[in-house]
């Protein structure tokens, strides 16, 4: 539990406040409170007693609007003569979180979904909530994928699937090890591919079949917190094009590792290449707005022409 | 210790700022805080209570600045409305609490981002230590969101800059799909609704303070492939599609058709297309996996597409 600034806990206390006074008039108990509402208790029972129960609205403090009750284990309000109710959320706090908490029921099998369920529909039926106007959607057809690794992961079973590498154009069955599922503009799974022999990391939606085996396995202790990027280090082969400014997305989407701006109003842009077929794919949708002015044989103009060529066989 | 002196400051303020029946001048608000409260000199003393009440501010405490009853309007002061700062909120039981705790730990905002306080609903129902809760999906935000979700959930036209012009904007919806923020509202220099993605603003956000009706139809952010925007008349096209790329296929473009499955287990799908170049640009991402069947002018616009790059 991190200390909160002096700010954060005058928040804390007039939320604190009237929620112990409205619900729990005969005290509760100190840790219970501390945790509830992500406060030190060491810091909580000072400052109830060193500071709040000397609150005044007057110079001389003689009139002391709170009288807090701090025993060893529990708090009690006995006085509360400032507030009546805890404090009013921040619209925008409280739409980010009925959003939040929309996105995740979406994710959930129906029997989890009570709770979250009941407290989205309370705070979505406040009044200023804007319940409908930011929302978060996390779900985009992969549910069923989601389904059976989250139950892998909550079981230490293995599962069995059928993926679809796009860097080499090609599908492999392979039985993985699920250890986190990260969203990221798609829905990543972070495994132990036994295919492989390493960690892997899969997206939901190019895993065409996906199912539980009973081969159980040992989760991991550590993993890791997000995915690794393209390594932009220069240990992956490198091309350099020349893009017109109408194609200036890719500087957007790819990682790149120089990019300058010539007179012309073109970019010359250079980009690790972590998959022949991936440059393939970016130079045959680029056409004629990207120039190659530099690449190591075999990943230049020829192998632009030899996948224009490929593809030209299914028109012919 | 200054943490602790900081506190009690803030405390007595709020308490002063709420008990007033009048606006209190910053000298009358200096006067009747406890001595010592703030430094003598006027300089630093006015330098921190300026601060604190940014931070008060930007808490959530309504600090308004009202003219002074009497002054004819020359002099103004400080004072919170009680009315204004209590909550309306619904009382959430402790499993509640704890699912909605998980659900915004697990959406992790990027710093900049709200930090949503869970606990001013009433704490987190119990679970313990959050700040360890894995985010399973992080939504970035930046200020031109938090400045957005204000704007939307407020009602308050804006102004930015997108794709070289300064819009003026009703915002409507602010939603979060396919790893971006897009905003929809009305356009009022075209009077139409429009959708913009946020990463793409070429400026900060400008939360102007005309208040918007909440709109009866609202324009929702719709979740289109690039080759269903536009104004052009949409046109159906067919897609012939190996094997190996129909579940995610299918998946990805939801709507479309599925006109004929083969026996080597391709399929051939229709998709309503507005933006034919967006549409060349997906179907490249197949390389030979897929081939366009009609029609036949944008085929023999894909043949000759690629015949220049062979």
């Amino acid at each position: 539990m991190r200390a909160p600034g002096a700010a954060d806990r005058v928040h804390r206390l007039l939320s604190l406040i009237p929620w112990l006074e409205q619900n729990h008039p005969s005290g509760a108990d100190i840790v219970e409170v501390a945790e509830r509402f992500d406060y030190p208790p060491a810091d909580l029972v000072r400052d109830l007693t060193d500071v709040v129960n000397f609150v005044s609205a007057d110079p001389y403090q003689s009139f002391l609007v709170f009288e807090i009750l701090v025993t060893e284990e529990r708090i009690r309000v006995d006085r509360n003569d400032l507030l009546g109710k805890p404090m009013r959320m921040d619209p925008a706090d409280l739409a980010a979180l009925v959003a939040a908490g929309r996105a995740v029921a979406a994710l959930l099998d129906v029997d989890e979904l009570g709770p979250l369920e009941r407290a989205v529909a309370k705070l979505a039926g406040t009044r200023g909530s804007a319940a409908e106007a930011v929302q978060i959607r996390l779900s985009a057809g992969d549910e069923p994928v989601l389904q059976v690794i989250r139950e892998g992961i909550g079981t230490g079973r293995c599962i069995d699937i059928d993926y679809y590498s796009y860097g080499r154009d090609v599908e492999t069955r392979r039985v993985v090890e699920p250890h986190r599922c990260l969203y990221d503009g798609f829905w990543y799974l972070m495994a132990h591919c036994r295919l492989a022999e390493d960690q892997r990391v899969f997206r939901l939606d190019r895993i065409r079949r996906a199912d539980l085996t009973d081969d159980g396995f040992r989760p991991p202790d550590e993993v890791a917190e997000a995915m690794d990027g393209i390594p932009v280090d220069g240990s992956l082969p490198e091309v350099t094009l020349l893009l017109d400014p109408g194609v200036r997305w890719v500087v957007d989407q790819y990682p790149h590792t120089a990019l300058e701006s010539e007179p012309s109003g073109r970019l010359r842009v250079t980009l690790p290449v972590t998959a022949d077929r991936w440059l393939e794919r970016l130079l045959l949708r680029l056409g004629t707005a990207a120039e190659v002015v530099a690449a190591p044989i075999g990943l230049g103009t020829e192998l632009r022409a030899s996948a224009a060529r490929r593809v030209l066989t299914r028109y012919r | 210790m200054a943490a602790m002196k900081k506190l009690e400051r803030l405390l007595d303020l709020v308490a002063l700022l709420l008990e007033t029946e009048r606006p209190l001048t910053r000298q009358q608000i200096r006067d009747d805080l406890p001595p010592g409260a703030y430094a003598d000199d006027d300089a630093s003393f006015r330098r921190t209570f300026e601060r604190d009440k940014d931070e008060l501010r930007d808490l959530g405490l309504p600090i308004v600045l009202e003219a002074i009853p009497g002054s004819d309007g020359t002099r103004t002061g400080y004072r919170i409305h009680r009315s204004e700062m209590e909550a309306d909120l619904p009382a959430l039981d402790p499993a509640e609490l704890a699912s909605l705790a998980l659900a915004s730990a697990m959406v992790g905002f990027d710093e900049a981002a709200p930090d949503v306080p869970i606990w001013m609903l009433g704490g987190t129902g119990g679970v313990a230590d959050l700040d360890r809760a894995r985010p399973m999906a992080d939504v970035p935000g930046d200020s031109v969101v938090r400045d957005l979700m204000r704007a939307v959930t407020g009602g308050l036209v804006v102004t930015f800059v997108y794709k070289g012009e300064r819009r003026t904007v009703e915002p409507h919806r602010l939603v979060f799909t396919r790893g971006h923020w897009q905003l929809s509202g009305r356009d009022r220099r075209r009077l139409a609704g429009r959708q913009y993605r946020c990463d793409r603003f070429e400026s900060g956000v400008e939360v102007g303070g005309e208040r918007i009706q909440p709109p009866d139809a609202p324009i929702e952010v719709r979740d289109d492939h690039a080759w269903q925007f536009g104004d052009a008349q949409p046109v159906p096209f067919r897609l012939l599609v190996d094997e190996r790329h129909v579940t995610w296929l299918t998946g990805f473009l939801r709507s479309a058709e599925i006109v004929e499955r083969r026996a080597d287990g391709s399929i051939v799908v229709e998709e309503l297309v507005r933006e034919p170049d967006a549409f060349r640009s997906f179907v490249l991402t197949f390389l030979d996996g897929a081939e366009v069947l009609e029609p036949a002018w944008f085929r023999e616009e894909m043949v000759a597409w690629l015949e220049e790059l062979a």
